[in-house]
């Protein structure tokens, strides 16, 4: 069984299909990539998987149960977490203080949470190896407001990581983040995936995508276009045609 | 010299009020203009007790924090089916709620409002103006240091997340809902209890006390002080309630002066006096980094964003 399972989703706001009955499912450890155009419904995919949007049909299940009407929190302390697209930190609170803020919901159900932060030694430790991961330690008490992109996508990834999630959901991590940081950002998400954790990525930089994933899922217009191993999606005419035709040049 | 003392008392009060305000306004990030409500729930309730019931101050007091606390618990279940501007709106409704509550229901006695609250009194001795101000002294430690605490712990730094962010803060998986009616009871049993102690310390309760004016004013003070902070919720608080002594003319005009500043500040320096990206604590905080990078060599940083945001 799969670990993540998206079973038929549509979601329609009004008369708009954002997603039309997509299917997808991401086995236990995979790196599983989503790509298409802009407007493809790939961020509305990951709102429906993250719990934002409740699919208007069709189920999306975690291990075989169904998460469709559990909401973000609900979602989220089952295993499954997301960075944002558009980064999203606390900004008034330091790069230290957003990772214990997504921390704080995942510590043993028998620590109090109205315990202080600082008598917590395991998550002290937590917080010390994401940041060390996320190369983050030298700006851990900047506030998150002055982080530059590169900044705030490593900030979105470590407070993702922080409850140790089994799916991890990332929302375009390369966006904006220039040539220069593609390899770091990269060899981030290998040392994520070793870990063993699984990782469903949408990605606009196609190159990018194909490198890291062992499966591809191409949407267009918020239907499934292709779906498989990224070298016979590299080729496939109809992805060519919707998307890949015009972009190739410009993401390699 | 009673006069200290009663000044003392009053401005203490108020400084209780606004730090327990922050929770909710500062830490949570909900609007709340109905602070005085509660202020006088916790008034109301020990008062009837007190005089009609013979319940003494002591007793007087879990009282009405229970009932700040049951408010509160309300008052934040209310709050989650509210958008923002919806929530500040229901919170300057209450206020008149409140009012209307004291006025025509017997129990807290009508238009009258309660009178002749005997003292309290403490092992035989009755309560002076000099206990009075200290008990609201005491009263304010221990709701700074609760207010600190709050801040210290992992339920606090999941408050603050919630003010800047609540969609991510739902996505780490933060309780949004479960935290935001917390922070309103939490704040509210506050306000009860500083209601207790002022009942005892006027000796009576009129329900025009607790209007929306006071709630204004007790924003206003943290405003002014600095959103976000206990520092600047006691400092506004002193500054705003100190005023009306100082100056004798403001006290007639108080409300005008006090929107006056309000203005001054939203426009001028909308963090507040002491607030975290104030002129002054800028200030401060540039000169211990100047301290320090002259102790260690700076080294550029590569993840901090340079120039405008």
């Amino acid at each position: 069984m799969a670990l993540l399972e998206v079973d038929h989703v549509s979601l329609r706001f009004g008369g708009l299909y954002a997603l039309t009955e997509v299917d997808l499912s991401v086995e236990d450890g995979a790196l599983v990539a989503v790509i298409g155009p802009n407007g493809a419904g790939k961020t509305t995919l990951f709102n429906v998987i993250a719990g934002r949007f409740k699919p208007t049909a069709g189920d999306v299940r975690l291990n075989g149960r169904s998460i469709r009407s559990l909401g973000l929190r609900g979602v989220n302390v089952l295993g499954v977490a997301r960075t944002f697209q558009i980064a999203r930190p606390f900004g008034s609170l330091s790069v230290a203080q957003n990772v214990q803020a997504a921390l704080a919901p995942h510590r043993d159900a028998h620590r109090s949470s109205l315990a202080p932060r600082w008598c917590d030694a395991d998550a002290r430790r937590r917080l010390a190896e994401l940041l060390e991961l996320t190369e983050l330690a030298s700006v851990a008490d900047r506030r998150s407001g002055e982080l530059n992109i590169g900044g705030l996508r490593r900030l979105e990834i470590a407070r993702a990581l922080a409850g140790d999630p089994t799916l991890l959901l990332l929302d375009e991590p390369a966006a904006g983040i220039g040539a220069d940081g593609i390899r770091p950002l990269a060899e981030l998400i290998r040392a994520i995936r070793k870990h063993g954790t699984t990782i469903l990525l949408v990605e606009h930089y196609v190159g990018f995508a194909l490198s890291l994933a062992d499966k591809v899922v191409v949407l267009d217009e918020g239907r499934k276009l292709a779906e498989g191993d990224p070298e016979v999606v590299r080729r496939d005419p109809r992805v060519i045609a919707a998307y890949l035709g015009t972009d190739t040049v410009e993401a390699q | 010299m009673t006069y200290y003392e009663v000044v003392t008392t009053t401005v203490t009060l108020y400084a209780i009020l606004s730090v327990s305000l922050n929770i909710v306004v500062g830490y949570t990030g909900q609007p709340h203009l109905g602070q005085a409500a509660f202020f006088g729930l916790g008034a109301y309730v020990a008062a009837a007790l007190a005089v009609r019931h013979g319940v003494s101050f002591w007793l007087c007091l879990p009282a009405s924090v229970a009932t700040g606390l049951v408010a509160g618990l309300v008052l934040g279940a209310i709050s989650l089916r509210l958008r923002e501007d919806f929530l500040a709106v229901t919170t300057i409704g209450l206020n008149f709620v409140a009012i209307v509550f004291f006025e025509k229901i017997p129990f807290f006695g009508g238009s009258m409002g309660i009178y002749a609250i005997p003292l309290p009194s403490l092992a035989g001795h009755q309560f002076t103006p000099l206990d009075f101000a200290l008990a609201a002294i005491a009263l304010l430690i221990v709701t700074i240091a609760i207010s600190a605490y709050v801040d210290s712990t992992w339920f606090g730094v999941s408050l603050r997340a919630i003010k800047d962010d609540e969609l991510a803060a739902a996505s780490v998986g933060a309780p949004v809902a479960r935290y935001k009616i917390a922070a309103f009871a939490l704040s509210t049993s506050i306000a009860g209890l500083a209601g207790a102690l002022y009942a005892f310390f006027m000796s009576v309760v009129t329900p025009d006390s607790f209007g929306f004016t006071e709630s204004v004013v007790i924003l206003a003070m943290l405003m002014l002080g600095g959103v976000g902070t206990i520092r600047g919720a006691v400092v506004g608080a002193a500054i705003l309630g100190a005023m009306p002594e100082l100056f004798r003319f403001i006290s007639n005009y108080r409300l005008l002066t006090f929107g006056a500043i309000l203005v001054l500040i939203l426009r001028f320096q909308p963090q507040g006096l002491l607030g975290d990206d104030s002129a002054v604590v800028l200030a401060l905080r540039q000169a211990i980094t100047r301290l320090r990078t002259t102790r260690h060599s700076a080294h550029p940083d590569t993840l901090i964003r340079h120039g405008p945001a």
